[in-house]
């Protein structure tokens, strides 16, 4: 189960200490602390994730994997990923963004760009991070979206290639 | 809007290459993860577009290169030739030595290029 922040109390003389407020204040809270709230995907997939599309597009839209939803408690959360990518043709680029509660944090060309990854396994490596503040405590849903130029980018999902069994990492943290 | 249809095989660039064709501008692509294809329309294209796409991904044949891929075997193939026939200088024996010279060049440059690609 995960721990639970309670707002910390003012204390004032006179008041009567309770086991709940201890409890509340200096377990939950601590416990609060050394684990907060924490999501993460690694992919090991039957198959490796391909895209032709020149319009951002999700990696996979399916929850739990490249689609995190996390429940914070209104601090800023860290957003990473990273993978290794592989192109067909060149010149090739291959772009790549988070979407936040359905609104891109980045924009234009996304977080990060690759101008012609390599064509050979184990291809090139990619990581991406991005530091989110001013976000309101509750449910917030984060998915890996990307693009090609040209050709067909590969995103290699522990699928057992040749040289390429490797596993992308998805994951968001609240940080406090 | 995205359409996914459930599909055991794909050549993704020759799927892709015959969408565009004829959808034009109407796809942005295609992608292939875990049997399941998903067709990346954009919004605006019509349910005869959307028919369309569908039969083209009926009939397509992971077989069929596309014109791209198939300009890529030619060109592996000609450098599997071209590696087995190098350049021989003695052809140039009888030629002046500026011409010698500028083929011992191009013989040069033919090796380094074929260690490149080992």
């Amino acid at each position: 189960m995960p721990a639970i922040w309670t707002p910390p109390i003012t204390w004032n003389p006179g008041y009567l200490v309770t086991a709940g407020d201890l409890n509340a204040q200096l377990r939950d809270n601590l416990e609060f602390l050394k684990t907060p709230p924490f999501t993460n995907f690694i992919a090991n997939e039957s198959s490796d994730y391909t895209t032709t599309s020149t319009a951002f597009v999700y990696t996979d839209n399916t929850a739990g994997k490249f689609n995190l939803t996390i429940v914070t408690y209104g601090g800023p959360i860290l957003v990473c990923f990273s993978g290794n990518i592989i192109r067909s043709t060149s010149p090739q680029r291959v772009y790549f963004d988070v979407e936040l509660d359905g609104i891109r944090l980045a924009g234009d060309d996304g977080i990060l760009g690759v101008g012609d990854p390599s064509n050979i396994s184990p291809g090139t490596p990619v990581t991406l991070l991005w530091w989110k503040t001013d976000l309101a405590a509750g449910s917030h849903t984060a998915k890996l979206i990307w693009r090609t130029t040209a050709g067909t980018a590969t995103l290699y999902a522990g699928a057992g290639t040749t040289n390429g069994d490797l596993h992308s990492q998805f994951w968001i943290k609240e940080l406090s | 809007m995205n359409i996914n249809i459930e599909l055991k095989s794909v050549n993704l660039e020759a799927l892709d290459a015959d969408l565009r064709a004829a959808l034009g501008a109407k796809i942005s692509g295609v992608s292939y993860q875990r049997g399941v294809l998903t067709l990346h329309l954009l919004d605006s294209a019509s349910e005869v577009e959307q028919a369309s796409a569908r039969a083209i991904v009926a009939t397509h044949d992971p077989a069929r290169l596309s014109t791209g891929q198939q300009a890529q075997v030619r060109l592996k193939q000609s450098r599997l030739e071209n590696r087995d026939n190098p350049l021989s200088l003695d052809a140039f024996n009888s030629q002046l030595p500026l011409i010698r010279a500028l083929a011992a060049k191009i013989a040069w440059l033919e090796q380094e290029i074929l260690d490149l690609r080992r």
